[in-house]
């Protein structure tokens, strides 16, 4: 179970990473062809 | 549309029929036909997450809102990621270790009966109206666009979905599922490629005109809540409407609750965490393909067929003068788009800029017309436009090569089809496990809550079918799916976190749910005037805050259970 909940831990991190990541993508996207 | 593209439609129904049926042979008890016996892998179940929310409103409506409005929308989604790690540190685990067929089963176990059966209600009043709402809006564009009749539009999708459905159970939905995912995002990337190589200009400089006329501005930091699709709208109101969609409507509940394991079932949400954003994405570019596609084409002054042919008989004068400055208009908006790519009035570094000016003010030129020709369509028929649903089934059918039309109709099917189908198996498990074994027949044997259960499923379905029948002109085919969820979403979604916390009560949730009830029904009716996003954050507040105060107050009665972090 433990190894479960630090599973969970490492995939819930990476997820919120690269949404962030996705987040940072979209912002260039609306600068590159906006501005 | 060529008999090859009907082909593969036909081609498609039969086979998700016949699929779907072959597994009704292995279903002999309730826990196998409403939850798989909670065998399912993480993969199939998280496919099956992504295809219940991902209706044809999306492949439609969506992407016809990226055509007219750009990224914005994407906006709306922000909050899911947060919501699906919130929810797989809290509700997934409890629900999955609690053994139960419903959400609302546990809302007995910490609270009282009246709770579990008042949230089962509206989650069936609202599920139920929406299931007729998600069967319509593909079935509306079909028979414009078919010229078929409404009936055998809805009978087309409703009918092989429930019986799908109905005889198979939920491991024919969840399957049926994976597959249809698997052909709703081909068909998007297909239509994306076909795009890129249909439009005149490099996909650099589509995006440029894109750009210059404001589609790709995705992040907007306004505070103000009347705004539909903001940055914070999005990451809070957001976050509020998943946590209520992914952990307390049954429709979604139901699909991790088939995994084989805790861990599956929140590894499930947490794929769909992964890739929702950029599947929106992606979804609404086609919509900005689309649009540049046809800033060089031209296309229709109004994009429905039907509609049009009934403004040409009703107004023939008035359509005619529309459509010659409407050609002159398209016209002149095509030579500025020509000019913004090539640069050719400008000088120096920003040598694009007058004629990107001059775009939008010949863009704004096109849709002051097209608003024009819609308020036609109103006067008419009597009811909205809705020419925007249009844009893409316009595409499809003129522009697409031979085969991809058939498989991008097949994919707006699959779309309609895997959401209704989650609904119908979720409608039927809530009014068999919540209300039918709960109330009248708790000591009913397998064999008969396996054939009501089925039956139930085929009256739901017959319900939608009716709903959808009549639903066509209820709204925007998106904010009306979306209303309908947000009237209760936030105040369930409040009664679960109020069973997180500890001294509430059941008569403090039950009236708590009530009174957040009637909060979002003032704020829905413009007393104060909120933005639908924002709703769920009132619903849910309002139940916490008076659902405590009332647990507090109110004496305890010995049957209200402990918070949930002392089950399982």
């Amino acid at each position: 179970v433990s190894g479960d909940a630090s599973r969970f831990r490492r995939t819930a991190s990476q997820v919120l990473l690269v949404q962030l990541v996705t987040l940072l993508l979209l912002w260039w996207f609306q600068q590159h062809f906006t501005s | 549309m060529h008999p090859l593209n009907w082909a593969i439609v036909i081609t498609y129904l039969v086979y998700v029929v016949w699929d779907g049926l072959r597994r009704s042979k292995d279903t002999t008890n309730i826990e196998g036909y409403f939850l798989a016996n909670r065998s399912l892998p993480w993969w199939a179940v998280g496919l099956s997450v992504m295809a219940t929310q991902l209706s044809a409103v999306t492949m439609i409506g969506t992407t016809g809102q990226g055509a007219t409005d750009g990224m914005r929308f994407v906006q709306f989604y922000f909050g899911l990621p947060i919501a699906m790690v919130i929810l797989g540190v809290t509700l997934v685990p409890f629900l999955h270790g609690a053994k139960v067929f419903t959400a609302y089963e546990f809302l007995e176990k910490r609270f009282d009966a009246k709770t579990r059966s008042l949230t089962a209600f509206l989650f069936l009043l609202s599920r139920g109206m929406s299931c007729g709402t998600i069967i319509a809006a593909p079935a509306v564009v079909f028979s414009a666009i078919f010229g078929w009749d409404m009936t055998w539009s809805v009978a087309l999708i409703g009918i092989p979905t429930v019986l799908y459905t109905m005889f198979g159970g939920v491991q024919a939905v969840t399957w049926a599922d994976v597959k249809q995912m698997v052909l709703i995002v081909f068909a998007l990337v297909a239509i994306v490629i076909v795009l890129l190589i249909k439009i005149p200009v490099s996909p650099s400089d589509a995006f440029e005109l894109a750009g210059a006329t404001g589609r790709l501005t995705v992040f907007d930091f306004s505070w103000d809540i009347t705004k539909t699709y903001t940055f914070w709208s999005g990451i809070l109101g957001g976050t509020f409407l998943m946590l209520s969609y992914f952990g307390t409507d049954q429709s979604q509940v139901q699909r991790y609750l088939t995994a084989k394991s805790v861990d599956d079932a929140r590894t499930s949400l947490l794929m769909s965490a992964y890739w929702k954003i950029p599947l929106q994405a992606l979804v609404l570019i086609v919509g900005i393909l689309v649009w540049v596609f046809y800033l060089f084409t031209g296309g229709p002054l109004l994009w429905n067929p039907a509609a049009e042919k009934q403004v040409i008989a009703a107004e023939p004068a008035a359509y005619q003068e529309l459509q010659v400055r409407y050609g002159a208009a398209i016209q002149e908006r095509n030579q500025d788009a020509s000019f913004a790519v090539s640069g050719e009035h400008g000088v120096g570094a920003d040598r694009t800029l007058p004629d990107r000016a001059a775009l939008v003010a010949s863009e704004a030129k096109v849709n002051a017309i097209r608003g024009e020709a819609q308020a036609l369509v109103s006067k008419v028929t009597g009811a909205p436009a809705r020419d925007v649903n249009y844009i893409i089934p316009h595409f499809v059918l003129h522009f697409l090569p031979l085969g991809l039309a058939g498989l991008f109709i097949a994919g707006v099917m699959a779309a309609a089809m895997s959401s209704i189908a989650a609904e119908l198996n979720s409608l039927s498990t809530a009014t068999v496990i919540d209300f039918y074994r709960r109330w009248w027949r708790p000591d009913g044997g397998e064999v008969e809550l396996l054939r009501v259960s089925k039956l139930s499923t085929g009256l739901w379905g017959l319900f939608a079918c009716v709903v959808a029948t009549y639903a066509a002109n209820l709204g925007s085919l998106i904010e009306v799916v979306n209303r309908f969820g947000s009237f209760f979403y936030g105040s369930i979604l409040g009664v679960f976190l109020l069973a997180m916390l500890p001294r509430t009560s059941g008569a403090g949730a039950f009236f708590g749910l009530l009174a957040g009830m009637g909060a979002v029904a003032a704020v829905s009716f413009g007393m104060p005037e909120v933005s639908f996003l924002w709703h769920n954050v009132v619903g849910a507040v309002t139940v916490l805050v008076v659902g405590f105060v009332l647990s507090v107050v109110m004496p305890r009665r010995p049957m209200d259970g402990p918070p949930v972090g002392e089950f399982g």
